[in-house]
């Protein structure tokens, strides 16, 4: 094979909010340089080839992709797409497959402007020195002619770019593509690197299979790596030997090297994908670079949950599931615990509420797993009287109130982006979730950018969905953590007949859990059946019950006659009843059903 | 040897009431057709078994079988005795609406062997029985009454029904004021029941009528149990009540698993451990048994777990469930926690227990539902 040399590479990424069109020209481009044909475009879109991908329109996993493209100068250049994830739960996803670029394309939806997650991502872009195109992209909507000068002059208020230097597209309709491949070209300097230096080569993703072991992806920016030796992990200390190396076209093709500039993956019998951290460097085991590349982070998971079986023989099958949900995505943690009111399960750790939810939704759709899910919560830092600090993810294990010296909280620094006219609104919300205002600035006449800090617990429940209807879909949010502080925190409990059901204690600010706690008893009463006799629900914080509700004796329950002799009718219909109470659990006497475990999600 | 039960199903009415989901037909032309395929029905399903069949119940529903004429039934009959040896003290039932009387049939019915007369009355006021489509009127009752009396009948039921829409607590003791008066020697009151398919569900499903309240319905069903105890009648099923333990031996059957032929379109019957059912079409009935087919639609053979689970919430809905008994039988170990659970229901009064046997209260017996549950899964 002809080695293509550095200056023809061009490594770049796409940098979009949810429905700008990242995939759409993405898709466009693969077209355009031939790597896939127009018919399999009708069905597919390329890069989200997860089923939850598609049907939630989001980029989960990182993927991907090489492309051929003769330029107008004659050459034929080697363009390697490295697609982000779009959800604010994966920012440091982004930060290392940013850091795999040299440039990147910032893709502007002419009729809605830039995003708050767009301007985050461009931020972390701006900071790994990377060359930005701006696109704006569905110009061919009729609504786009009256609000494409005022994206333009965002465009240009952000980055500084000139007019000239934005390129107007409509991925849709194949418009501005050609436009966009010329701009990589002339515009996203080629990689650096020497191919016989140290190897240096920076993670920005891996896959397990499981024929395979882990799948690396990889960007090489020093010397070339090879098939068949030995490499370090810096971070992880852990070394393996490279099996397959190649590079990634729809398909990953084996090329046995990879050198410096070029972007791939390799396989080494990986089994465990701790092993191979994202944003970690590979070097070889004897002749070591001298530094790591920077920007390495131990991704923490911020909102935990507890996962159990419904049925409670089912806590192993749980937990194979667990454990191979696990080797897909190193971002879950999880530890067995024990709840009183559940039996046993699992303490499970998430980038955030999405992140749980996708993961919820694997257990159940691809491990066929019936699962109950406790409340979720963030991290608490417990300081004791005694000067011990715990750090607490869930609320059963919060110690004696006599032993806390003080409860800390997680607090992030939140920024969002809206219209206006909806500051007002935001302002309430992020007022009513004990947010403080630091900074606000007008990126235009009409939009602004406000800069919050904000307790996450606050954000982790129904923050996202309530700022979206506030501002009409328009405000859009992004957030990282910020320090923990001390508040003034209390443990709610709720009692069912007087016993405490662990699996529903939480941790609320005191100023809140009055309400707090009248709301769920009313949720609550609404999501528990009527039973065999009267179910009492209390709220309280230590011995103090601070809000009630009763569930009323169930009177009736007697379905089919039994007259005619159709004895088969009414065992169909008590079989029936008896599948339902399966998605019951049966705390103490109680039959719960599963979605009064997770009511504080639903409470207004 | 067992003495099996007899349901017999004639699926004829003048006209088919609104909440009625019991298959019949309005058009009485083909009755004669119809008694000579049952004819045929019961001969071909006795010839498997060594003859006469013993039995000791006989049960004649539908439809409104006091459709029939006296040569309806005596051919009916003939055909029993042909294929059945009935034990002298049985009990052989007709369901009759008090708005077709005859007392010329009467007689012939008694003097065929029916001893027991079940009236569908359901109401003592026009406005119940208009709203569910009954082709009587309040003052029939009495009146069929005192002609089953001077016929001879000693054993007579009445139907009542309670949970109609608009219902008031007053409205339903009226009825069974009235119920008690007529000094019948059995009570059935049900519970009015939205079957799908029926014009009172479609009407339910559009609005145009409203189910009651649960509390209310419960406060009705109780008034029952309260109203009808005092006048000495006893509760020994969720709807039913006798005097002097004039309980149905018919129902009874089914209620402690006992096996049983059932005759006629949609009829149910359970022989050899194995549960069938006819078709719910008299023209395919009529076709299959001129062929000399059985009409059975389907059948199932019960597992013995399927049986343990019947045995369950069979004799929960009725005279109880023995659990040494029950043991016995389906070889099945009870949970550890029985017992916490059983003083739990004891002294919420759903059940009372004693010799090792758990009979329902009548609070119990509305929610027998969730008490058989809990009990299936004891014996998990």
């Amino acid at each position: 094979m002809d080695i293509v040399p550095l200056e023809r590479f061009r490594n770049f990424c796409i940098i979009a909010h949810i429905d700008h069109g990242k995939s759409t020209l993405a898709d466009r481009l693969l077209e355009y340089t031939g790597r896939v044909s127009a018919r399999e475009m009708v069905t597919n879109q390329i890069l989200d080839d997860n089923p939850l991908e598609q049907e939630r329109g989001i980029t989960i996993k990182l993927h991907a992709i090489q492309m051929n493209y003769k330029a107008d100068d004659g050459h034929e250049y080697i363009l390697n797409l490295i697609d982000t994830p779009g959800h604010v739960d994966f920012t440091y996803e982004v930060s290392r497959s940013l850091a795999a670029c040299e440039g990147a394309l910032l893709v502007v939806d002419a009729t809605q402007g830039i995003e708050a997650q767009t301007i985050s991502n461009l931020y972390l872009a701006i900071g790994n020195d990377l060359e930005i195109i701006p696109v704006m992209n569905k110009i061919d909507l009729p609504s786009a002619q009256t609000t494409m000068d005022e994206v333009k002059h965002q465009i240009m208020d952000l980055i500084g770019s000139k007019d000239e230097e934005i390129i107007p597209a409509s991925a849709k309709q194949g418009l501005g593509i050609h436009e966009i491949l010329e701009a990589i070209v002339k515009r996203i300097p080629a990689p650096k690197g020497d191919p016989n230096a140290p190897l240096k080569a920076l993670i920005y993703d891996s896959i397990y299979d499981s024929y395979r072991g882990v799948i690396v992806n990889i960007r090489v920016f020093e010397g070339t790596l090879r098939e068949n030796e030995k490499v370090l992990f810096m971070m992880t200390g852990k070394v393996y030997e490279t099996e397959e190396v190649g590079i990634l076209y729809m398909t990953r093709q084996r090329t046995k090297q990879l050198q410096a500039g070029n972007v791939g993956y390799f396989t080494a019998s990986i089994r465990d994908l701790h092993d191979t951290k994202v944003g970690d460097t590979v070097t070889y085991d004897k002749n070591r670079c001298e530094k790591a590349i920077e920007g390495f982070q131990v991704v923490k998971p911020m909102v935990f949950s507890g996962i159990y079986p419904a049925d409670a023989d089912d806590f192993e099958d749980l937990r194979e599931s667990l454990s191979k949900l696990v080797l897909n995505d190193s971002a879950i943690t999880f530890e067995p615990e024990s709840s009183t009111a559940l039996g046993f399960g699992f303490r499970c750790g998430f980038l955030g509420l999405l992140h749980m939810e996708i993961v919820q939704e694997r257990l159940e759709r691809e491990f066929n797993q019936t699962i109950v899910n406790t409340v979720p919560n963030v991290r608490y830092k417990v300081i004791k009287t005694n000067g011990e600090i715990l750090y607490v993810d869930n609320p059963a294990e919060l110690p004696k109130l006599q032993e806390i010296e003080e409860i800390q909280e997680p607090f992030i620094k939140a920024q969002t982006l809206t219209p206006h006219e909806f500051v007002g609104n935001i302002m309430k919300l992020c007022m009513d979730r004990r947010g403080v205002l630091v900074n606000q600035t007008y990126l235009s006449q009409t939009r602004v950018d406000l800069h919050w800090e904000l307790p996450l617990a606050e954000v982790v429940f129904d923050f996202y969905d309530k700022l979206k209807s506030t501002s009409r879909g328009y405000a859009s949010l992004d957030y990282e953590f910020l320090e923990f502080r001390k508040g003034d925190l209390v443990k709610l409990d709720i009692l069912l007949n007087g016993d405490p059901v662990d699996a529903l204690s939480s941790i609320v600010h005191r100023s809140k859990s009055y309400e707090w706690g009248k709301k769920l008893c009313d949720k609550l009463k609404d999501l528990i059946p009527r039973q065999m006799f009267e179910v009492i629900i209390q709220a309280s914080i230590g011995a103090k019950v601070i809000a009630r509700s009763t569930v009323k004796a169930l009177r009736k329950n007697v379905t089919a006659k039994c007259y005619g002799g159709d004895i088969t009718r009414k065992r169909k219909l008590l079989e029936k009843q008896k599948e339902g109470k399966k998605r019951m659990k049966q705390v103490g006497s109680i039959e719960i059903p599963q979605e009064a475990f997770l009511a504080v999600l639903s409470i207004d | 040897m067992i003495n099996y039960g007899i349901y017999i199903h004639f699926p004829y009415c003048i006209h088919k009431c609104s909440y009625c989901d019991f298959y019949s037909i309005e058009n009485l032309n083909s009755r004669n057709k119809f008694i000579r395929h049952l004819t045929n029905e019961i001969s071909l399903r006795t010839d498997e078994f060594s003859s006469p069949v013993k039995a000791d119940t006989l049960f004649i529903g539908g439809g409104t079988p006091s459709l029939m004429k006296p040569h309806h039934i005596s051919q009916v009959f003939e055909s029993l005795h042909k294929h059945f040896s009935f034990e002298s003290d049985s009990e052989m039932t007709m369901e009759c609406n008090p708005g077709t009387i005859d007392v010329k049939h009467f007689k012939a019915y008694k003097e065929l062997g029916i001893n027991r007369i079940s009236f569908g009355v359901q109401s003592f006021l026009d406005k119940d029985l208009v709203f569910l489509e009954r082709i009587h009127k309040p003052d029939d009752v009495s009146n069929a009454i005192q002609i089953a009396r001077d016929t001879g009948f000693e054993n007579i039921s009445i139907d009542l029904m309670f949970a109609l829409p608009g219902q008031t607590i007053e409205d339903w003791k009226y009825n069974l004021e009235s119920a008690i008066s007529l000094e019948t020697e059995h009570i059935s009151a049900y519970s009015l029941i939205y079957e799908p398919g029926t014009p009172l569900y479609e009407n339910y499903i559009s609005g145009q009528v409203k189910i009651i309240e649960e509390d209310l319905d419960f406060e009705l069903y109780s008034s029952t149990h309260k109203l009808l105890t005092g006048a000495g009648f006893e509760q020994y099923e969720i709807s039913n009540y006798a005097k002097n333990k004039k309980y149905c031996r018919h129902n009874l059957k089914y209620w402690s698993s006992e096996e049983y032929f059932g005759f006629g379109p949609s009829a149910h019957g359970y022989l050899n451990g194995s549960r069938y059912w006819n078709y719910r079409n008299n023209d395919t009935y009529f076709k299959l048994l001129t062929d000399n087919s059985l009409p059975t639609e389907g059948k199932e053979t019960l597992t013995l777990e399927q049986k343990a689970f019947e045995a369950i919430y069979l004799g929960l809905r009725a005279q109880g469930l023995d659990l040494t008994k029950f043991q016995n039988d389906y070889g099945i170990e009870l949970a550890n926690n029985i017992s916490k659970k059983i003083k739990m229901m004891e002294s919420d009064n759903l059940i009372r227990y004693f010799d090792n046997k758990v009979i329902l209260t009548n609070k119990g017996y509305f929610v027998s539902d969730n008490i058989t549950l809990e009990f299936a899964r004891m014996l998990k």
